[in-house]
């Protein structure tokens, strides 16, 4: 909250500060990747590349992206919360030395199994591997910085870390440019390297300790099995349908030994992501400001023992402010659909995306959209400690992504993208009643039942 | 000379780490034409050799005051060296290094001695409300505690709290076995009334001519003496005469004062009369003091009289909290049974 607070009253040239980077870093990892992902395909698509390495290039690092995401998800989500265990108990000095800790558990883990794959399917370059495990492995610690990072709403430094990383990522390819495949990896690999060093830099610069390494996060105590399961059952449920695509051999075709892409499928998908940021940025905006402060106060005036009519009002409150952030999320994200969709067509061309996708992109743009009120309400069942009811959600989404993704399949081209909309508009109704019913039930629950947070 | 030594073995290992890692590059530069998949277990093997000499070096370069198990510190510098080759040691001694050197890094390496910290005396869930409440609480608690160091930490953190919540906990302390304990009680007890009873005598004393705020003040400190319980018994009774006299002096020469007819409402309020009491209370309402101050009393001389519907009216009516914190709970309670 303060550091959004402190971005928003930066003046005039600073207005627009606060929405950019809360909507970039709060639209997940994924989004993250996903800009990074367009940038280098936009980029390469303007220099003497071959069309055929910037394909390659994008499926390998789309791989290492969806791979590591779902590699890391099972941590991601219980880690944060030790974290924020251990700043609510002041015990800061125990973070460094578990971050160190979970640093390790993760490169050690994922260079493993990245090396066991590697060696068992792989068949490519023996550099092309080499820069795959190293990429694995710094996706995989990234995703865990990242995560602290904008736990701790250092919004402005991850972005910097993330523009700094790319932009040498950048200059790397113009030095690298007669290598081909190897030549955009490598330069990749740098860019990303310095992302993940710099962030490694900025987790050590927060904080302080006599320990070099511990595993505190490991203990059961620590560990929420249901975290870990919510982590992995989100992640799988945003690429479940990609990964579907990419195994069935009629809607997919071999890259890179063993590597597939689904041609008909992903183009449109990745660029309709990045219309969840300015919807996104308005919502956390609004959560991370007016409705902290409120919650914090509702929290506060029950622990206090004040009127009952005062604690009402202030939940009264509260619930405004969720049900004005819903609406105002709605509105912006409604707007950026219907500009896009109005736009679409040379938003294809732009991209150098073939115009007979449009079919596609609308139905994707309608499902993101859908998909960021889905995000909010797992942020704010979050927010009350609804960890089972997001387990459940996640689950809802994970299944039904892949059951009417499946249908799709058999259903033909036409239908291509559906599956994945019923399913995100499916999971964000079940999502908003069983929401709504309980911020209904908050007053019961935290004065009759006594459950604070 | 140990210094210059812990130095050198520090230097030493930078610089080791630097050639480490130029050799390594320089094996790669010179394999560049010809890596093949077949050499892979190869230069895997030579990579991990090179790595284990890094880690080791690394260990060498923490600092001695910042706890690191052997296993684990090298695991995690094998682990950036290996996976993420050449770049991974490069970035990790940029990102590490100057960190670990840095003074805030070990906060225990500055050279601070801190001074024992007294032990608390027992630790007392803190009651809901009020910080004065939960204070009161404590102290009620601590004073009932087996340690007489503790009964007596607890008398003198008394003086602390208002008179009227003073003189309840020095009361529990009175017939403590300790002497010393129950002496300071009775001292501060004592001493509480002395100065009350002198500011009394003072003002009887004063040659100024009475005026409404010299009856306020005497009958203000005789009601101080009452409230707080600093008087008992006969001593009360006859207190509680002088109040009265005081007062009715003050209204025969001043007849339409407000404050004197609130503060003869709380006399017989004091005394249980209650009719009087509301008379007197809305009198004072009706020469001007604040209805919302007053609604307490109106709630207090229904409550006594059984009449518990005016009660809710009343308790519903207290609008803010605010202005009565201690009735917070109380105020919320009525509305709620009304509601």
């Amino acid at each position: 909250m303060k550091g959004l607070r402190q971005l928003a009253i930066n003046g005039f040239f600073g207005l627009n500060q606060p929405y950019g980077c809360a909507g970039i870093n709060s639209s997940g990892s994924w989004v993250l990747s996903i800009i990074g992902i367009i940038i280098i395909g936009f980029v390469n698509a303007n220099r003497s590349f071959s069309a055929l390495s910037v394909n390659e290039f994008q499926i390998s690092v789309t791989y290492l992206v969806v791979f590591s995401l779902l590699f890391t998800s099972p941590l991601q989500l219980p880690f944060t919360h030790f974290i924020a265990d251990q700043l609510s108990q002041n015990k800061q000095s125990m973070l460094l030395p578990n971050i160190l800790g979970a640093m390790l558990l993760v490169i050690s883990l994922s260079g493993v199994i990245g090396a066991i794959i590697l060696i068992t399917l792989f068949s490519g370059s023996l550099i092309y591997c080499i820069l795959m495990l190293m990429g694995f492995v710094m996706f995989s610690a990234t995703w865990i910085l990242i995560n602290i990072l904008s736990g701790l709403k250092t919004y402005r430094s991850v972005l910097i870390a993330i523009l700094l990383g790319y932009g040498i990522a950048v200059v790397a390819w113009t030095q690298l440019e007669t290598v081909g495949l190897e030549g955009l990896m490598g330069g990749f690999i740098v860019g990303h390297c310095i992302l993940l060093f710099t962030l490694l830099n900025l987790v050590l610069r927060s904080y302080s300790s006599t320990q070099l390494i511990a595993f505190d996060f490991l203990k059961t105590t620590q560990v929420f099995l249901s975290l870990a399961l919510t982590g992995f059952l989100y992640n799988l449920a945003i690429w479940v349908d990609n990964l579907i695509f990419w195994l069935n051999p009629q809607t997919s075709a071999s890259i890179i030994e063993p590597l597939r892409a689904s041609e008909v499928y992903d183009s449109p998908l990745f660029l309709v992501y990045l219309s969840i940021i300015p919807g996104m940025a308005v919502f956390l905006l609004r959560m991370e400001t007016d409705f902290a402060e409120k919650s914090a106060l509702f929290y506060q005036f029950i622990n206090a023992g004040k009127p009952l009519h005062q604690i009402e009002r202030m939940y009264r409150e509260m619930s405004e402010i969720v049900r004005r952030g819903i609406q105002d999320l709605c509105k912006v994200q409604g707007m950026t659909i219907l500009i896009l969709l109005l736009i679409g067509d040379r938003l294809l061309a732009w991209f150098g995306i073939p115009s007979h996708y449009r079919l596609l992109f609308s139905i994707d743009l309608i499902a993101v959209g859908v998909l960021i009120v889905l995000l909010a309400i797992l942020y704010l069942l979050f927010y009350f400690n609804e960890r089972l009811l997001v387990l459940n959600l996640c689950l809802l989404f994970a299944v039904s992504n892949s059951v009417f993704t499946l249908l799709t399949l058999d259903l033909g081209s036409p239908f291509y993208g559906t599956g994945f909309a019923v399913a995100v508009i499916l999971t964000t109704l079940a999502g908003l009643f069983l929401f709504f019913q309980k911020l209904d039930r908050i007053p019961d629950e935290v004065l009759m039942l006594g459950k604070l947070q | 000379m140990f210094k210059a030594m812990f130095r050198w073995k520090k230097t030493y290992s930078f610089l080791m780490i630097v050639m480490v890692l130029g050799a390594e590059c320089f094996a790669l530069f010179m394999m560049s034409g010809r890596l093949d998949i077949t050499l892979f277990p190869l230069i895997m093997a030579a990579h991990a050799l090179v790595c284990m000499v890094i880690a080791f070096l690394f260990v060498q370069l923490v600092p001695d005051d910042l706890e690191s198990p052997l296993a684990a510190s090298l695991s995690l510098f094998f682990a950036f060296a290996f996976f993420i080759p050449i770049l991974g040691t490069l970035g990790l001694g940029l990102a590490l290094l100057p960190r670990l050197y840095s003074s805030q890094l070990v906060k225990q390496s500055l050279n601070i001695t801190l001074n024992n910290i007294p032990p608390l005396p027992e630790s007392v869930p803190e009651a809901p409300g009020t910080a004065s409440n939960g204070s009161h609480a404590t102290l009620a608690c601590l004073l009932n505690s087996a340690d007489p160091e503790k009964r007596l930490d607890a008398l003198i953190a008394t003086q602390k709290l208002q008179d009227k919540d003073a003189v309840t906990l020095l009361r529990l302390v009175l017939c403590d076995p300790e002497d010393d304990v129950r002496l300071l009680a009775h001292a501060q007890i004592e001493r509480k009334t002395k100065t009350i009873c002198d500011r009394i005598q003072m003002q009887l004393e004063s040659t100024q001519p009475a005026d409404c705020l010299f009856f306020e003040r005497i009958v203000g400190d005789y009601w101080e003496l009452i409230y707080s319980g600093l008087v008992q018994d006969d001593l009360l009774n006859n207190t509680l005469k002088l109040a009265f006299q005081q007062v009715y002096a003050g209204l025969e020469r001043f007849p339409e004062n407000a404050m004197m007819h609130f503060q003869l409402a709380r006399l017989y309020l004091h005394t249980k009369n209650l009719k009087q009491a509301q008379h007197e209370f809305e009198k004072a309402e009706h020469l001007g003091i604040d209805h919302q101050l007053l609604l307490p009393y109106f709630a207090e001389i229904a409550f006594s009289a059984k009449r518990f519907q005016v009660v809710k009216q009343h308790m519903r009516e207290i609008s803010v909290p605010s202005a009565h914190s201690l009735l917070s709970a109380s105020a919320g309670y009525w509305q709620e049974v009304n509601s």
